[in-house]
């Protein structure tokens, strides 16, 4: 028990300062505790132990959607090997220790408060839903074989808002449960059931963050500990079930009363803290929130004509084999060929002057001018790579996509191409 | 062991609750398949009640004389929610009011409540660990989500419902599925035996929730019966509610179960406990056996066309005038294809350059090398194909009365990304993914 715990403690508490756990308690408006894996003297650690112990040397990414690149299990692998050693030295020197019920106390206030804030991180970006954005216009056109595995469940859990708040909603439940002492277990149950779900998403559509998800299911388990033989009275043994043996904080009932009110502005606070930042994330790039393109919408290719040469899109060069083009955040543009592939472009859009510019890298570019000459009809005309282009483009009323138009009906007929 | 009479402190509010559940929840489960999920044999079940005489007519007649409904009234097909459902549900929610008035006015010392709740919650618990384990073993064989078909992969994501989108995000995971059945599974499980019953319901409760929520955020048709499952399990929850509050919230000593026992005797009972194992593991077993058959039929198991593939138009000579395949205007709208897919063996499609589909009928010769394509009863066409190379298709026949020649070629699966992704232990960042 006392080997388990100092493990526990040690293994824990270096997880939380590597990632995003320790932040996520320590969060003030404009600054949040960095994740220490990704800095001096933790990288470099990993760095080299990946170099020389491993052997790996290439793909030491930290940056990006992936928690689970050869970086991070280099990381985890190695702050296991510390744990163990540290908690034998420990084990070693403090043989004379009864137990450990105050660090215990005290770790255990940490734990319950690292879950808690990410319950509230996910929570939050769920219930302002950034976490998963609507299908963007570029994907409402792509052949659904086209999605990596990953893409089609984020596009399908996009595509229903209720369905990402609900979830969002268990999540928060989990955390705010996790924040009284005395709701704690069943705080735990829940983010436990939360976990899992989210650690079997991530291992069957490959997600990028296996390891961390699963870690907060160890968390998860580590609150529960305590109360597993309580727990197992009630669920499999059909017996009473005494109080719960988790002592309070502090000594005196004032103290404790003080330090439950403390925890819940605490919980408050965090709850505060992770709203604005969803709501930074929703006005942000890519957020719901966020400003669209002048020429939003698709555009279907109705005419094209390369050098003078009006023909079928598909019997240009494959760079002009355009079929739609598609704009939809400000600064990027799309045109779709006619084998369904994309080529994308930045895009800077002068309204007043009606041009447009696409940019790709640092040196290429190409100009257009546009006209409207009514709301779903677009002309462009310009150079691209040596090409004189004259384009008309006829826009896609979107009420014509199926998935746009779906939502909830109480009364809902058989359908025979759905489930 | 002391008789257990814990029932005697039944107010009669509670009476009435109790006997409100039994005619609504007795009803209801006849209607649907919860009845029949524990009447069970290989060759027959007993069917829902609710679609046949004297049921459906009942319905019928509510909805044309009480809601003034006549159209839509379908109960086939994969919605439960048609308007037939909803009326069906409004007059068993009548009916079980009505039962529960009388009956409470008539036997107001409710004398044999306490044994007859014995043996509804013994109904219900098996009933719900029934519908369980058939939902779980339908995602354990992975048939109630279909891998995506060869012409959803072809399919741009716009043109899906959100229904269909979810199916084929479920349907591209056979391991998600597959856990999600096991989480149904173990629900059931727990559920069989009277002493885990109160964990199983919990989990039951989870799964259903989200199914039920699933159910409404994502259109399914299955959102009544979802709900219906929530209130038995929550029935099954209800004398316990008290012990789970102590336990979860007020932080007290929590008591032992007070289920009253099924017989008077221990050994009645252990030989009642076998009795649930064992009737357990016959509907699980029957389960198994429908979702086997179910595989072979129709799921992943089942028989392929042999021309089975996406076939990319690669020439097309509509009446000997030769197009190119980029060229999508220069035939009728029939005509102009830009892919040919064949699946199943009785079905084929082809997509037409604004990616929409005409899905045809088929048989498929491969000896004398004859397609025959049919539409209703009186439409067809015959090809004759050749396949000069395992990625390579030639048609040649005659349609609308043009004649045909296409030169197809097929399309690598690997090409497809959704193909290509699985697991990863060490996953690269993926800039186009979340």
């Amino acid at each position: 028990m006392r080997v388990a715990f100092r493990f526990c403690f040690v293994y824990f508490g270096l997880y939380s300062l590597t990632t995003q756990i320790a932040g996520g308690v320590l969060q003030v408006p404009h600054f949040a505790f960095p994740s220490l894996g990704v800095r001096w003297p933790m990288r470099e650690i990993t760095v080299w132990s990946a170099a020389h112990i491993f052997g790996v040397t290439t793909s030491l990414v930290y940056t990006g959607n992936s928690g689970d690149t050869a970086f991070f299990w280099v990381q985890t692998a190695m702050l296991l090997a510390i744990a163990v050693v540290v908690t034998g030295i420990w084990s070693d020197l403090d043989r004379t220790r009864e137990d450990y019920a105050t660090l215990h106390k005290w770790f255990r206030l940490f734990i319950r408060f690292g879950l808690a804030a990410q319950m509230f991180y996910y929570g939050m970006a769920k219930i302002i839903p950034t976490q998963f954005p609507a299908p963007s216009l570029v994907t409402l056109v792509e052949p659904l074989g086209n999605l990596s595995l990953t893409d089609l469940l984020w596009t399908s859990i996009g595509a229903s808002t209720a369905y990402q708040i609900f979830t969002g909603v268990a999540e928060l439940v989990a955390g705010l449960l996790l924040c009284a002492p005395r709701t704690t277990m069943l705080g735990a149950m829940i983010c436990l059931a939360d976990m899992i779900q989210v650690f079997v998403l991530n291992m069957t559509y490959d997600f990028g963050l296996k390891q961390i998800s699963f870690h907060y299911i160890l968390m998860s388990v580590f609150l529960l500990a305590p109360d597993l033989p309580r727990l197992a009275n009630v669920f499999f043994r059909g017996r009473t079930a005494a109080r719960s043996s988790e002592p309070p904080l502090f000594r005196t009932p004032r103290a404790n009363r003080r330090a439950l009110a403390a925890q819940l502005l605490a919980g408050i606070y965090l709850l505060g803290m992770f709203t604005q930042l969803s709501r930074s994330y929703w006005n942000g790039e890519g957020g719901g929130g966020s400003p669209k393109s002048p020429l939003y919408g698709i555009w279907n290719v109705d005419a094209l004509s390369v050098d003078g040469q009006l023909r079928e899109a598909g019997l240009n060069d494959y760079d002009r084999r355009w079929r739609r083009i598609i704009f939809d955040a400000p600064a990027s543009v799309a045109f779709q060929r006619t084998d369904d592939s994309f080529a994308h472009y930045g895009v800077a859009i002068d309204v007043n002057d009606k041009t447009v510019a696409l940019a790709k890298g640092k040196t290429w570019s190409a100009h257009f001018t546009f006209e409207r000459p009514a709301p779903d009809r677009l002309v462009l005309d310009g150079d691209m790579d040596d090409h004189r282009i004259h384009v008309q483009l006829r826009l896609v009323d979107l009420d014509t996509f199926r998935l746009l138009n779906g939502g909830f009906r109480w009364i809902r007929p058989p359908d025979p191409s759905g489930g | 062991m002391e008789p257990l009479e814990p029932l005697e402190s039944w107010t009669r509010a509670t009476r009435v609750a109790f006997r409100f559940c039994f005619a609504y929840f007795g009803l209801y489960s006849l209607a649907t398949q919860i009845a029949g999920g524990l009447l069970l044999t290989p060759r027959f079940s007993f069917p829902s009640l609710g679609v046949l005489w004297p049921m459906r007519e009942i319905t019928l007649w509510s909805a044309t004389h009480v809601f003034g409904i006549t159209a839509g009234l379908e109960y086939a097909g994969n919605s439960g929610d048609t308007a037939f459902y909803w009326v069906q549900t409004c007059w068993l929610l009548v009916v079980a009011v009505v039962v529960t008035g009388i009956w409470s006015d008539l036997d107001r010392k409710g004398e044999r409540d306490v044994a007859l709740y014995t043996w509804f919650r013994l109904f219900v618990r098996l009933a719900l660990a029934s519908q369980m384990l058939y939902y779980g073993m339908v995602k354990v064989i992975p048939t109630q989500f279909p891998a995506p078909s060869l012409i959803t992969l072809v399919e741009p994501v716009g043109a899906l419902s959100v229904t269909g989108l979810l199916w084929t995000s479920i349907g591209g995971s056979q391991w998600y599925q597959i856990f999600t059945g096991c989480a149904e599974l173990l629900a059931g499980f727990l559920l069989l035996v009277p002493r885990t019953a109160l964990l199983g319901a919990l989990v039951c409760l989870a799964d259903m929730t989200q199914v039920f929520v699933l159910n409404l955020t994502y259109d399914i048709g299955l959102k009544q019966f979802a709900f219906h499952l929530i209130l038995m399990t929550m029935f099954l929850l209800a004398p316990d509610l008290e012990r789970l509050a102590n336990l979860f919230f007020r932080d007290c000593a929590v008591s032992a179960p007070t289920e009253p026992a099924l017989w008077r005797t221990h050994r009645a009972d252990r030989l009642a406990l076998s009795a649930q194992i064992l009737f357990g593991i016959y509907l699980l077993g029957m389960f198994t056996y429908i979702s086997q058959s179910r595989w072979y039929a129709e799921g992943g198991g089942s028989p392929r066309s042999p021309l089975y593939g996406i076939w990319n138009v690669e020439q097309l000579s509509v009446d000997g005038q030769l197009r190119s395949p980029a060229d999508s205007t220069s035939s009728d709208y029939d005509r102009r294809w830009r892919r040919v897919i064949f699946d199943t063996p009785g079905d084929m499609a082809f997509q037409r350059t604004d990616d929409s589909f005409a899905h045809y009928g088929i048989s498929v010769d491969t000896a004398s090398g004859v397609i025959a394509l049919t539409r209703g009863t009186t439409w067809n066409a015959r090809f004759t194909f050749d396949r000069p190379a395992p990625d390579r298709l030639i048609l040649d026949g005659d349609m609308d009365g043009h004649r045909i020649h296409v030169r197809l070629q097929l399309v690598g699966l690997d090409t497809l990304r959704l193909l290509n992704s699985g697991f990863r232990w060490i996953r690269p960042p993926d800039p186009f993914g979340g």
